[in-house]
């Protein structure tokens, strides 16, 4: 597929309409559906053919809406450049709208629009979505502070206060509200500093809670009584394995050279090739194709078993003879402390004394000290506990 | 409006898919084991809906302004037409169950697929009912080393997937394509240089060491998802049966080009492999989109011909094995 058919969010901007009839702009419907859900954690899709069922959305308020991106022209000649004599193409804002939708219920052409909120008035030097980065940052506004905050702490606690985290609804209210409108309100007022946001939702007693549960709250899922197990990320899981097995993590040139080092976390493009892009299909990593937080998936699957157990490019990392393994094995000859060693390293714990005594009568009982101690990181890697986040 | 309308279920094996039946059905064999014949199912889910005005109910007496711009074809049954672009299926309708008055009324995709994959059941905002496939792998017998449901290549992102059931009750996702020359399920045999008997210590090692769980009373989701797949990994290792069922080199060529060269015949090449060797319900997410609001007929013209093709090699490759079953 060429870069310009390609159609996900990395290749945004190339995913136009261009037919003969019109002209070549982007949807402004759809930039309108996922600004709304990833900076206001408002879902707009049910208002596009009719009122929406559960919330306030009517038609009018999400072409409005769209009217706000419409003023977006990506091709053509910028009239003020035009005037200087400068004839360069590019993207750039006009009172003139690329398209107009109608109000379906008074068949009235609509203008740009705040959602739920005023028109916006098109001149020269007035760009519509400026106008919209003001208002959904300004102090009052009911959305963009709580969609972030929500969002951040779904991240971290495995459950949004809001949950689905970008669905934000009339009929859809925060388990805690005032837990919500607190760590908003200081959003905010700290000018949105992301860095005191995540610091403030770490330090929460509600974050730091302990998996194991008692008589009381077994059942709970959406009152943070105790921690939810989640299995890893599928970066995390990428990168834990890298970490673990002292291997770097592969993905191919096709679209570039990842830097060396860099850690999977850090990639920004969707479609990636090698076989890391593998591991990370089966543990769920977004294609962001569709315009939802659900598209990522946290739950486990054969797929990532069968990887774990079996995996000749999983196992080739445990056996890497550059690879964290063979170098401890070489390097320590204290069994007991190795032991110790692949425990802290795996699992960030000391291993329990049965722990340590079932592994080296593993070791044992090996063909040899290495394969012992292969077999050893293999068990590490498969269990619960390497990755289930607890 | 119009669309939704239109999805449609493709439905193959006459395993009384339709309605809330299938339960019954599997309950029934699970009791009474002799009496019941085994039925396993392929389904195609055919993602945005493929118009049946266009393929097996054409409606050639209403106005020529809402009619199909195809001509209906006389088939095996008298009476009975569908698409000129469906030659093959139009022999073979006799050995078929159609369906013609599946429908639902929800105005929106996602809401509409749920209902579709959901088993039946209308969605729901505060609960997930489970595709078919979780609910035959939850109610069937599972065959040490065989998957009770395979996904080719991945269930179907738009429905619900295993839903309230829990994860352990997904489908087995192939994850590749069949179509690609370099297809291979990763992962399903035992690595050349570990031996059975290594293999069994490691599993002893991780078995014995593997407790960090086990004082909560209430095992979560996740973990019983977990606890499932290991025992499923184990036992599929082991199994050669099933690693010559996902290799589909072993497949004779001239079988592969009957099916056709492409995605949907090649998943259908394997699904019928996969039934062949126990496997009792397989989920084919179709390749081609049939969200055809924009050029039904062009796209029709290129998709219609491959399902055609694919679709009645299935049915008389299975019928030529004693596969196909119409009671």
């Amino acid at each position: 597929m060429g870069y310009a058919t390609r159609n996900s969010l990395d290749f945004f901007h190339s995913n136009l309409i261009h037919t003969r009839e019109k002209p070549r702009i982007i949807d402004s419907k759809k930039v309108a559906l996922r600004v709304a859900t990833t900076f206001l954690g408002v879902r707009l899709e049910c208002a596009q053919c009719h009122k929406h069922p559960n919330d306030r959305w009517s038609q009018g308020d999400f072409f409005g809406f769209a009217m706000t991106f419409a003023h977006t022209h990506i091709a053509g000649v910028d009239p003020k450049l035009k005037a200087a004599k400068v004839n360069l193409s590019g993207v750039h804002v006009q009172p003139t709208p690329v398209e107009t939708f109608v109000d379906p219920e008074t068949q009235q052409p609509l203008s740009a629009r705040l959602l739920g909120g005023a028109n916006i008035v098109v001149k020269d030097d007035v760009d519509p979505r400026k106008e919209l980065w003001q208002w959904m940052t300004s102090k009052d506004n009911p959305y963009f502070a709580r969609a972030l905050v929500n969002r951040v702490w779904a991240f971290y606690l495995g459950r949004g206060l809001i949950e689905p985290a970008d669905s934000q609804a009339a009929a859809n209210p925060a388990t805690h509200p005032d837990v919500l409108d607190e760590l908003a309100r200081d959003f905010i007022e700290h000018k949105f500093d992301l860095r005191r946001l995540h610091r403030r939702i770490l330090t929460t007693l509600a974050y730091q809670r302990d998996w194991r549960t008692n008589a009381t709250n077994a059942k709970d899922e959406r009152h943070y009584s105790h921690r939810l197990l989640r299995r890893l990320d599928a970066e995390q899981a990428v990168d834990a394995i890298a970490q673990v097995t002292g291997t770097p993590v592969r993905f191919s040139k096709r679209f570039g050279t990842p830097r060396e080092g860099i850690k999977a976390a850090e990639l920004a493009l969707s479609r990636m090739g090698g076989d890391d892009a593998y591991v990370l299909q089966i543990f769920g990593r977004p294609l962001r194709v569709q315009n939802c937080d659900c598209e990522r998936s946290g739950a486990a699957s054969l797929s990532q078993t069968l990887y774990l157990f079996n995996d000749e490019k999983l196992l080739g990392k445990i056996h890497d003879p550059k690879g964290r393994l063979k170098n401890l094995v070489d390097a320590m000859a204290d069994d007991r402390r190795l032991v110790e060693e692949l425990y802290l390293w795996t699992l960030t714990r000391y291993p329990t004394p049965t722990e340590i005594d079932r592994s080296l009568k593993h070791v044992r009982l090996a063909g040899s000290r290495l394969e012992g101690y292969q077999d050893v990181m293999w068990s590490l890697l498969n269990r619960h506990d390497f990755v289930v986040n607890h | 409006m119009l669309k939704i309308s239109r999805r449609n279920l493709l439905k193959l094996g006459g395993a009384g898919l339709a309605g809330l039946t299938l339960p019954t059905l599997l309950h029934a064999q699970a009791q009474n084991r002799r009496a019941t014949r085994t039925k396993n199912v392929i389904f195609i889910w055919q993602q945005g809906g493929p118009p049946h005005q266009d393929m097996w109910d054409m409606k050639p007496d209403c106005a020529s302004e809402n009619r199909s711009e195809f001509s209906p074809i006389a088939t095996a049954l008298p009476g009975y037409r569908i698409c000129e672009l469906m030659p093959r299926l139009a022999r073979l309708v006799q050995r078929m169950t159609i369906l013609r008055g599946v429908n639902h009324h929800i105005p929106d995709h996602n809401p509409g697929s749920m209902y579709m994959l959901g088993s039946g059941n209308p969605p729901n905002p505060t609960i997930f009912h489970p595709t078919w496939s979780a609910v035959v792998k939850r109610e069937t017998e599972s065959r040490p080393g065989i998957p009770t449901a395979v996904a080719i290549p991945s269930e179907p992102s738009e429905g619900p997937n295993s839903g309230f059931l829990g994860a352990a009750w997904q489908s087995f996702a192939t994850q590749a394509d069949p179509n690609d020359r370099d297809f291979r399920v990763r992962a399903l045999a035992m690595p050349r240089d570990i031996d059975l008997a290594r293999f069994e210590r490691r599993r002893q090692l991780l078995d014995d060491t593997s407790r960090c769980f086990d004082e909560l009373t209430e095992r979560p989701d996740v973990l019983r998802g977990l606890d499932r797949f290991h025992q499923d990994a184990y036992s599929i290792i082991q199994s050669p049966a099933t690693r010559r069922a996902f290799d589909v080199e072993q497949e004779p060529t001239t079988v592969r080009d009957r099916y056709g060269r492409n995605k949907l015949g090649q998943r259908l090449m394997l699904a019928r492999r996969l039934v062949e060797a126990g496997v009792r319900f397989v989920t084919i997410s179709e390749p081609v989109g049939w969200d055809t609001h924009e050029a039904n007929f062009r796209r029709l013209r290129e998709n219609l011909p491959v399902v055609d093709l694919a679709v009645s090699t299935l049915i008389e490759d299975l019928r030529d094995r004693g596969l196909w079953t119409t009671r």
